[in-house]
């Protein structure tokens, strides 16, 4: 990690701009106090602060090595303060020895040098201690934006995760019951077999895409909706009895990909696959104040008491759609003693 | 040797048609009707009496498996299914062979070489005679279904009262009435949820959100009253099961 001053523009002239207004107050100081000629102290101020403001970037690297988490308290305390004399050494011996080549023969300026000494070391350690203090929240601040940036990663990640989890699992009795099927009609009727392997080829072709786009036309879930009960009518023959009813200016409104899927499939379950005599589908589609409500409605031919798996689709459905548009209100379900109702409410963006 | 008398049960009418069209070139075979659920095969195999029966386990109304409960004539049973991970391990021990749809004529021949087998041996008749299918951990019976004279009655756990040991049977006490089944008290308490069913007695297990009220009965044992004023004996140990249950 480089230094954090450095690293930014703005922060390397906020962190000058302060070494100015340092060295302007030592002048104000030496103003009133020295009695030596102004451009002794006027120097003395701008190359002591110059200094200090250069090799205080190497405080830097005494942090950056010593952060808090891998030392104990007194063993980082010790370094600092041994880092702190070093420096404040340093940057004193240093500008004295440099301000007496300049002003060797400045009598007035020259007494005064052995007076500020104290005052020098002083301020030597006080600026080490803010300098440190500074690159500490430095350093926290940019692990802390690491941190978050890392997390909003993660959380994309799970959630794409979770969709793809929510979005379809191809139902194994479907599939393995429409290829039985599909073996029959190879002996009874081969036209119709081939007319059902192409069906079943669309519905597992757009069962299994990945699209980058999330979203669809109505229209084109609804032609996946036929397909998969063109193929449950082959098993089924007269027992479903269909009815759909879709508004022109809902065809073209966007929804989930495969939302409506394991709806259907659980519409069929619950009506065709228990019925004896035909039972009902009634799908119905319409725009409403700008919003897309899906109706499936279909007859409950089972006996009562709840079956396994009952409900997880429709938890599933709930969940994916909370994910997408961030709100909980999407699905409704209404429940007579013979019909089962499923209402989708999808928000256009 | 005379045929063998086949039937074949499946909702799916291609399903159906496709094992018809197999069993033609098998002579030893002799199909004698075609049931398209549950009910229908109850009343076929009584009646006709198949040696053999092909079966689809998911069908409306009542499954395969409840099906088999309900006879009084036990043929040999060859399930056809097309995907039911559980089943397949329960009737591993009931049935004569299992087909997993679709499946070739070859795979067909080979499960009915095996029926011809027990048939020739005559072997000790199907032993589903109490046919209590193990379910998968975690999961309990959802419904039971019993059958009386000719007709069947499907009883869901919600409307059970509470279930006594009657010799070789177990009399299910629900909203429909009293039932006998052919199951026993052992298999009962730990295949229906432990949450809702406890079994407060030698002879008795309460489904608990039925019960009115608890009274003493001597100095350990207690009385319960049931919705439907009907009273059963509660031991000491079952007293103990049913506080746990109830949190108290």
């Amino acid at each position: 990690m480089r230094n954090p001053i450095l690293s930014s523009k703005s922060k390397a002239s906020y962190y000058l701009l302060t070494w100015v207004a340092m060295t302007g107050v030592q002048m104000g100081a030496a103003w009133f106090w020295w009695k030596a000629p102004w451009y002794t102290w006027l120097t003395d101020s701008l190359l002591m602060h110059g200094l200090y403001a250069f090799s205080g970037l190497g405080i830097w690297f005494v942090v950056r090595y010593n952060p808090p988490e891998i030392r104990n308290f007194w063993n980082l305390i010790t370094t600092h303060v041994f880092a702190a004399a070093l420096l404040s050494v340093a940057w004193v011996m240093g500008g004295q020895w440099l301000l007496k080549l300049i002003f060797g023969s400045e009598q007035a300026y020259l007494a005064h040098l052995p007076a500020v000494l104290p005052w020098r070391f002083a301020f030597g350690a006080f600026y080490y201690m803010l300098l440190a203090v500074l690159y500490y929240l430095l350093l926290y601040q940019e692990r802390f934006r690491e941190k978050a940036l890392r997390e909003g990663q993660l959380e994309a990640m799970v959630k794409e995760a979770e969709l793809s989890m929510l979005k379809l699992q191809i139902n194994p009795h479907f599939l393995f019951n429409s290829l039985n099927s599909i073996a029959s009609l190879t002996i009874i009727d081969p036209g119709k077999a081939r007319h059902m392997i192409i069906a079943l080829s669309d519905f597992l072709r757009y069962s299994l895409q990945v699209e980058d786009n999330p979203f669809v036309p109505l229209q084109k879930e609804l032609e996946n909706m036929q397909r998969y009960l063109e193929i449950e009518r082959i098993r089924f023959e007269d027992l479903l009895d269909l009815k759909m009813e879709v508004a022109a200016e809902a065809k073209t409104m966007r929804l989930p990909l495969l939302i409506t899927q394991p709806l259907v499939e659980n519409a069929i379950k619950h009506g065709v696959y228990e019925a004896t005599d035909p039972a009902r589908l009634h799908i119905s589609a319409k725009a409403v104040n700008d919003k897309l409500i899906l109706e499936i409605c279909n007859d409950i031919t089972g006996p009562a008491g709840t079956k396994k798996g009952e409900g997880i689709g429709l938890q599933n459905i709930s969940e994916r759609l909370r994910l997408l548009y961030n709100r909980t209100d999407c699905v409704a379900v209404k429940k007579t003693d013979a019909t089962f109702t499923v209402i989708l409410t999808i928000p256009q963006q | 040797m005379s045929k063998i008398k086949t039937l074949i049960i499946d909702d799916e009418s291609l399903a159906r048609q496709l094992l018809q069209a197999y069993l033609k070139d098998f002579e030893a075979l002799e199909l004698i009707g075609e049931c398209k659920n549950g009910f229908e095969g109850v009343k076929e195999i009584n009646e006709q009496k198949p040696d053999l029966v092909f079966l689809d386990i998911q069908m409306p109304k009542i499954t395969g498996m409840e099906m088999l409960d309900l006879l009084e004539h036990k043929p040999l049973v060859i399930f056809t299914t097309a995907y039911d991970e559980y089943a397949i391990k329960a009737f591993e021990l009931h049935a004569v062979d299992y087909l997993l749809k679709p499946f070739a004529q070859e795979r067909l021949q080979e499960a009915v070489n095996r029926a011809m087998e027990r048939i020739t041996k005559e072997e000790a008749k199907p032993s589903y005679t109490t046919l209590q299918k193990d379910l998968p951990s975690g999961e309990s019976l959802e419904r039971i279904v019993v059958r009386t004279g000719r007709s069947i009655t499907i009883i869901p756990k919600e409307e059970i009262y509470f279930i006594e040991a009657q010799d070789d049977y177990v009399k299910i006490h629900s909203k429909q009435g009293k039932h006998l089944k052919q199951w026993t008290m052992k298999y009962l308490e730990t295949h229906l949820d432990p949450r809702e069913f406890v079994r407060v007695h030698r002879s008795s297990i309460l489904r608990v959100p039925c019960i009115d009220k608890l009274e003493p009965y001597d100095k350990e044992t207690y009385i319960a009253i049931l919705q439907n004023k009907e009273e059963v004996k509660v031991s000491a140990s079952g007293y103990k099961k049913l506080r746990e249950v109830l949190g108290l």
